[in-house]
């Protein structure tokens, strides 16, 4: 028999806030985007970006030394998480055999504590490793890599929450939030698990994903040109019998989810053909986009050949930045939270042409 | 219905061998590859010594993927044992929609030049953080092509487009447990019907300056320079930190029905897999190894299998003093009665420990394992540790009938993976 | 090395204090790191580095525990007789922790506040006079 999977809870961190901070902030059209404070971006084509200036970990972190061995995108991965699971209302018990699925497109290198650590050039050149190893032997902290490891996002989370059950952190670009929700599905179809707490977590308003972003041509193509984001959304993903039978509040289902390399029409056409939807019964498309015309997305022609009507698209990183891993996940989580019921399709592509699609339905039926 | 996983084709880039038959001969020898490192300068380290790959070059039957040349040395020994295990395979490579390639990536391999230049060059000295001389010298250093620029997700993105597999795709990431669980995330999508094939696999180099720097930080590896042959000591009594070692393992997961639809020659079977996260400390496993027997239990459980079952396990065993006490404690509590029968043995001991790669690389020794009934050792293992009381096969290999076995990976964060990997049975 | 200050006890429970995220005043001489203060083995680590920092010196590996009580680790009688004379040296210390031997594992245990502030006076008596 086939395990159905729902989405019980949801949180988030944006450049507004909470998710239902969010919620509110982009129904009334607000942009969170402003000049970077963290860096100095003055000699960047782009100084602007949606930046979660607001946002305070220490409330999420036990013991609090925990928070020296965390990143940002760990943090917000933490604080989506534990506002998911206070949203479905789960106690310690019911997590303890949750799942964990973090999506995040990679790390940063601590630019300064490393640029700190080497000295000026002026002392010496980095590309000399006896000089090099030295200098980072000597200066640099030596919890540098734990900082910087992209799993510690879900393994914090786990830590945090007490969930012993399966484990893992997808890496593929900026597909692997929406894939991360797709797999948890996937764990809980194939009886892995129950109870999944999924999401994704990210920055791209970090020193060298600015650096890249111009070197890339991000930055460039007119308007409206590329704003990088920031944040976290995380789902309780649960198989529906399980919800039900603690009396979980059902927000929707989960019903169809594909990754596939190189065509994001072939991802959506499998989501939607796993979910049973045909083309002109989605109400809304969201697509994780990014204008530069070499990352062009779900283009004109593969629309036609999904849709026979022009569902509704809807669009938030325009008012967040770009989230990369984590953006397409928290314009589910808004959408999810803010429209009338119906079916959604989110798409989301990386870079080397990955491309990942999830299927949602807001009336779940008996 | 259940559909059933099956192993159709290996590719193996490893220290002591650059194909199954090599590597797996290698292994039954108890022959170790590690050395002092050669690749760059090491006299400010306290670890001199790896196990490396040297003069890698594309020998594959096949054609290079193209960029070959631009690639970083991760992404070089992926596509080469992917190219080595679909060849083994004998897929047809062109146009399998059903084909989905999941690999576990490493983390490091920094463009050196490009991040540490760029670093340093922001650091005037007087506490400010130069931001425009940072940009300035990573527009100076930086390799601007794609693919040259390789990301977390490229490598399973770039093996997919070479070969023009265009079913599901993903890289994962836990750590050093992510070996397994690529295979584990592999066997998932068949079995779920995402995908009939999937390549799946690791490849990592923790072997550059910043990644032997960030282990030495830690006190993770040992500093046994002075003998590298006898530096990784799993489970003896002066163990004192891993070895890092580099390289890629890439299995060709098969639905049965599907391989042997196309007569495919069937390696073994995957039988189950099993993640869990231990929820206790960043480095410090958990004192009882909850995460590490909840990963065995759990690969059991989907095999349908009890302890009794298993013939084998290939450890985890990376010459740390806690992972290796911890690994036995887990084990033991585990198999009860049934952990004196059991052999076990680390494949770190010869060949370090391939960190992302590494639950790749010994699968593969698992399944060769069960294929040619021999069990490696564990070498340097002349003074047994008495907190780690379980048979490691010591120093010498042993023939002996494995028809079921455990490969546990367990990672910095506490995830914990562990697959069963059994003699294939119609 | 660089001359210790005057209120030692005070700096090095300022710098465990700020590895470990704890008030100042939760940290005191005789408190184990790992058991009263939570620390882990990166937390040693941490610490290792950031007295390194502050005092300019470097702390071979092990020798900031081994020098506590100046026995060879491996030989358990020689534990035993090591941990009778902390007994006397530290009477405020937890030892109803350990009703038995505490054996080779359990040595980092013993580490506390006071072993750094043992450590460092040990390393300024030992630098040569005059050395910087």
């Amino acid at each position: 028999m086939t395990r159905r999977i729902v989405v019980t809870g949801m949180g988030a961190v944006t450049p507004h806030g909470d998710l239902a901070q969010s919620v509110a902030a982009v129904a009334a059209g607000r942009s969170a985007i402003g000049p970077v404070r963290s860096f100095e971006t003055s000699s960047f084509t782009q100084t602007l970006a949606g930046e979660c200036l607001v946002f305070d970990p220490r409330p999420w972190f036990r013991p609090a030394k925990a928070l020296k061995l965390t990143d940002r995108r760990t943090r917000f991965a933490v604080a989506a998480a534990a506002m998911a699971v206070a949203d479905a209302g789960l106690d310690a018990a019911a997590v303890e055999p949750a799942g964990v699925v973090i999506g995040t497109s990679g790390s940063d290198v601590q630019t300064e504590d490393v640029g700190r650590a080497l000295g000026g050039p002026e002392e010496g050149d980095a590309r000399d490793i006896d000089y090099f190893a030295g200098r980072v032997l000597r200066r640099l902290n030596p919890l540098w890599l734990l900082v910087n490891l992209a799993n510690m996002a879900s393994a914090h989370v786990a830590i945090q929450l007490g969930a012993r059950g399966p484990n893992s952190t997808i890496t593929t670009d900026w597909i692997a939030g929406l894939q991360a929700i797709g797999e948890a599905a996937r764990w809980i179809a194939g009886g892995e698990s129950d109870l999944v707490v999924a999401g994704a977590a990210d920055s791209g308003v970090l020193p060298f994903a600015f650096a890249s972003f111009e070197e890339s041509g991000f930055f460039e193509g007119g308007e409206p040109r590329f704003v990088p984001g920031e944040g976290a959304a995380a789902f309780v993903v649960e198989e529906l019998g399980h919800a039900r039978a603690r009396g979980g509040r059902i927000i929707a289902e989960i019903t169809g989810y594909a990754s596939a390399q190189g065509d994001l029409a072939t991802a959506a056409r499998r989501s939607l053909d796993q979910s049973g939807t045909a083309g002109e019964d989605v109400d809304a498309v969201y697509d994780a986009a990014v204008f530069t015309p070499r990352h062009r997305h779900l283009d004109d022609a593969a629309a036609d050949a999904l849709f026979t009507n022009a569902p509704s698209r809807f669009e938030c990183s325009s008012l967040l930045g770009h989230a990369l891993a984590a953006s397409a996940p928290v314009a589910l989580a808004v959408a999810a939270a803010s429209r009338p019921p119906g079916t959604i399709l989110v798409n989301s592509v990386g870079a080397f042409g990955q491309a990942a699609s999830i299927v949602i339905k807001g009336r779940v039926a008996a | 219905m259940t559909r059933r996983v099956v192993v159709t084709g290996i590719g193996v880039i490893a220290p002591n061998g650059r194909d199954v038959k090599s590597f797996a001969s290698a292994l039954a020898a108890g022959r170790s590859a590690v050395r002092p490192i050669r690749r760059f300068a090491t006299s400010s380290y306290p670890t001199r010594i790896a196990a490396e790959i040297d003069d890698f070059e594309w020998t594959e039957r096949t054609e290079p993927p193209a960029g070959w040349r631009t690639f970083d040395r991760i992404t070089r020994f992926a596509t080469a044992a992917a190219a080595q295990a679909i060849a083994d395979a004998r897929l047809d490579p062109a146009g399998l929609d059903r084909t989905g390639v999941v690999i576990a990536a490493g983390f490091g391999s920094y463009d050196h030049e490009e991040v540490f230049t760029s670093c340093a060059a922001g650091f005037g000295g007087d506490g400010e953080f130069d931001w425009t001389a940072f940009r300035e010298q990573f527009r100076r250093s930086v390799k601007p092509r794609p693919a040259e620029r390789r990301t977390p997700g490229s490598v399973p993105a770039l093996v997919a487009s070479h070969f023009g597999f265009r079913g599901p795709v993903m890289a994962v990431m836990t750590a050093c447990a992510a070996g397994t669980q690529a295979l584990g995330d592999g066997a998932r999508w068949i079995r779920c019907g995402d995908a009939d094939v999937v390549i799946a696999g690791g490849a990592d180099s923790e072997i550059y300056p910043m990644g032997l720097a960030s282990f030495c930080l830690l006190h993770a590896l040992s500093t046994r320079n002075d003998c590298p042959e006898r530096a990784s000591r799993p489970f003896s009594a002066t163990r004192d930190g891993f070895v890092l070692g580099e390289g890629s393992g890439v299995l060709v997961l098969e639905e049965l029905e599907h391989a042997r639809g196309r007569g495919a020659e069937i390696y073994a079977e995957l039988l189950g897999f099993g993640s869990a996260c231990d929820s206790f400390r960043v480095t410090d496993p958990h004192p009882d190894g909850i995460g590490a027997a909840l990963a065995m239990k759990r690969a059991l459980h989907q095999a349908g299998l009890s302890t009794a079952d298993v013939d084998y396990v290939n450890a985890h065993g990376t010459s740390t003093p806690l992972n290796d006490r911890i690994e036995s404690r887990a084990i033991r509590q585990l198999f009860g009665d049934h952990a004196s029968g059991l052999a076990v043995s680390s494949t770190k001991s010869m060949i370090g420990h391939l960190t992302v790669a590494a639950g790749a690389v010994e699968a593969i020794a698992t399944i060769m394992a069960i294929r040619e009934n021999i069990a490696h050792p564990t070498i340097n293992l002349e003074d047994p540790d008495p907190e780690c009381d379980l048979d490691f096969v010591p120093n010498r290999a042993r023939t002996m009938t494995i028809d079921v076995a455990l490969s546990n990976s367990f990672a910095f964060g506490g995830q914990c993976a562990s697959i069963a990997i059994g003699r294939y049975a119609p | 090395m660089k001359p210790l200050p005057e209120d030692l006890e005070k700096s090095v429970i300022g710098i465990v204090a700020e590895a470990l995220s704890l008030d100042p005043r939760e940290v005191k001489l005789h408190s184990s790191l790992m058991d009263d203060l939570g620390a882990e083995s990166i937390d040693f680590i941490d610490i290792v580095f950031r007295l390194e920092s502050e005092y300019d010196l470097i702390i071979p590996e092990q020798e900031l525990w081994a020098g506590s009580m100046d026995i060879d680790a491996n030989d358990p009688e020689a534990i035993e007789r090591g941990v009778d004379d902390l007994r006397r040296k530290m009477p405020d210390f937890a030892w109803e922790r350990f009703p038995g031997p505490v054996g080779k594992t359990n040595l980092p245990r013993l580490i506390t506040v006071s072993t750094i502030v043992d450590y460092l006076r040990r390393r300024v008596d030992a630098a040569p006079a005059g050395a910087s």
